[in-house]
């Protein structure tokens, strides 16, 4: 049981993750001319290397959250 | 020939670790040790194996080249993406289809799915998806190799000398060692042109007075080049949208990328790897177009393809005459990092999915190997001589590469999918992408690989569902114990 409901949870999640993460490559909410630049750097690197940031965290819980989901369910 | 002592050096490393390799294969363990070094790689030859497969000159030439011309959207074209697609395809895909390879006892990517769906008609179908795929790319680095060394030798060394003097280097250690070879001499390869264009950037940008100054200058001299340019037709939104489902979804299903999925020592080293990819992805791909725009500040008025060659001039002029010999080298390990590895999984199928009666022990599965560097070659030959645009086959090998991913993806994860399921999917996929390329149907605005990626996906799982399901048994033998 606690192994299907953690796979919900993380089936629910991923797509979640994915959407936002995709609307936000999108542009979908992206005010025009944001961000500016930051230390030389033109705005548009910074809004990816951001995004970049966010993808690597939401990738690190998959890895991790799909881990303990498969031990949930060895055990 | 400034630097033949470099240039010597690197083909003598990959040969001694091509032997190296050789010595310690396992004694009496088969195509398994030949072709997937065991089933055994460790983290940092498994990492290095997949970044070095995965990136080719494209990266190191047709990037800088096109952000030349297009600026920083290049880099929120594909880096982001790429960043978060690749490693989750790898883990999506890589821990059944290890699992399930070796439940099964599949050693190429075509066999592992036509095992999976007891049908050799899917495994053919594959084989000639895969290698219409492929064999371009392979093309495409050759003639990297050769143009850059024939640049490098200043014309000494014609391009088709050069091709055919790193194809030999690459035929030999991956025919001595096979994915162990592979895989250990792209540690070295992934290291070195990832070390040449961070250097590379560093430099520049130290001669450009920093990277402030250097943004400022691009900002008041190029300000088009320091922006994403939504009315550029590849960045129109169902433009970027329909690129990135295609990048994002095609290197996992690049069979030599596949293949080394399955060869991974484990869970805890695909694991680590895909923790990696995104940092290493980025290290590489900041460079690559940063290259491209500054260097359109220091070389101004390259017109079209003649960008390309923005690299190496942007080696040259940051590293200097003397070092300059690095970006010949970077070339050369970009490029037969992504060729070993194909010239080795194009040579394990046709041993094991087209003629496995002739491939008895590892003398014949090494003729194999040799075939496929000899096609290549010809390939290549009749390319030059036709004149054909490399650039156009690639475009339309990466979305075809697509076409293959619902096939994959269900054979791995849905135990319904069937063979029927495959095969439609194939067919239809790759026929709606052949009349969307064409302009038979509208594309709206979305590059053809989205709607022929939907038809593909859709007629497999519609025939699927109608068709009759495979035994539980054979199911159950394939799937026990994988991933879920």
């Amino acid at each position: 049981m606690g192994g299907a409901r953690g796979s919900l949870r993380a089936r629910v999640g991923t797509g979640l993750g994915l959407g936002v993460l995709l609307g936000l490559h999108l542009d979908a909410w992206r005010p025009a001319g944001w961000p500016g630049e930051v230390g030389g750097v033109p705005g548009e690197v910074v809004y990816r290397l951001a995004w970049m940031g966010l993808a690597y965290g939401f990738l690190a819980w998959v890895l991790g959250g799909t881990e303990a989901g498969r031990e949930r369910g060895e055990r | 020939m400034k630097g033949a002592g470099w240039i010597g050096l690197y083909f003598a490393a990959m040969l001694a670790i091509g032997w190296w390799a050789e010595r310690r294969r396992a004694r009496g363990a088969g195509a398994v040790e030949y072709y997937l070094a065991g089933r055994g790689l460790a983290p940092v030859a498994l990492f290095f194996a997949l970044f070095g497969t995965n990136c080719s000159p494209f990266v190191l030439m047709g990037i800088p080249g096109q952000s030349y011309h297009d600026g920083v959207g290049i880099f929120g074209l594909n880096a982001p993406i790429l960043a978060l697609g690749i490693p989750l395809t790898f883990w999506w895909l890589g821990v059944p289809a290890r699992a399930m390879g070796a439940r099964l006892g599949a050693v190429s990517p075509a066999e592992l799915v036509a095992k999976r769906l007891a049908s050799r008609a899917v495994g053919w179908a594959l084989f000639a998806a895969f290698t219409l795929f492929t064999v371009p790319y392979m093309v495409t680095g050759l003639q990297g190799c050769g143009l850059a060394l024939e640049r490098w030798s200043e014309g000494a060394l014609s391009a088709r000398a050069g091709a055919l003097v790193a194809l030999v280097v690459a035929l030999a250690y991956t025919f001595l060692g096979g994915m162990r070879a592979t895989a250990w001499t792209n540690v070295v390869q992934g290291a070195l042109f990832l070390g040449v264009v961070v250097a590379t950037l560093v430099a520049l940008l130290g001669e450009l007075g920093g990277p402030a100054a250097a943004f400022a200058r691009l900002a008041s001299e190029r300000p088009e080049l320091a922006e994403l340019d939504r009315t550029r037709p590849r960045f129109e939104p169902r433009a970027f949208a329909s690129y990135g489902l295609a990048i994002t979804l095609t290197v996992v299903c690049f069979p030599h990328i596949l293949v080394r999925l399955m060869a991974s020592g484990g869970t805890e080293a695909l694991r680590r790897s895909c923790r990696l990819y995104p940092l290493a992805l980025t290290l590489l791909w900041l460079p690559a177009v940063g290259i491209g725009v500054l260097g359109a500040l220091e070389f101004p008025g390259l017109a079209g393809n003649a960008s390309d060659g923005i690299f190496p001039r942007v080696v040259e002029r940051a590293l200097g005459p003397e070092l300059a010999v690095l970006g010949t080298l970077a070339v050369l390990a970009a490029a037969m990092s992504t060729l070993d590895a194909q010239l080795l999984t194009l040579g394990s199928m046709l041993s094991r999915d087209v003629l496995p009666r002739h491939a008895a022990g590892l003398g014949a599965e090494r003729l194999f190997l040799l075939a496929v560097g000899a096609a290549a070659f010809l390939l290549h030959e009749a390319v030059e001589r036709w004149q054909v645009s490399i650039f156009a086959l690639a475009q339309f090998a990466f979305s075809g590469y697509v076409m293959i991913f619902p096939t994959l993806a269900l054979a791995l994860r849905w135990r319904r999918f069937t063979a029927a399921g495959a095969l439609a999917s194939l067919a239809l996929g790759l026929a709606t992408l052949a009349a969307f390329t064409q302009g038979w149907l509208p594309g709206l605005g979305f590059l053809p690989v989205l709607p022929a990626f939907l038809v593909a996906l859709a007629a497999a799982i519609g025939v699927s569902l109608a068709s009759t399901p495979p035994p539980r048994a054979h199911v159950a033998l394939a799937f026990e114990g994988a991933e879920s």
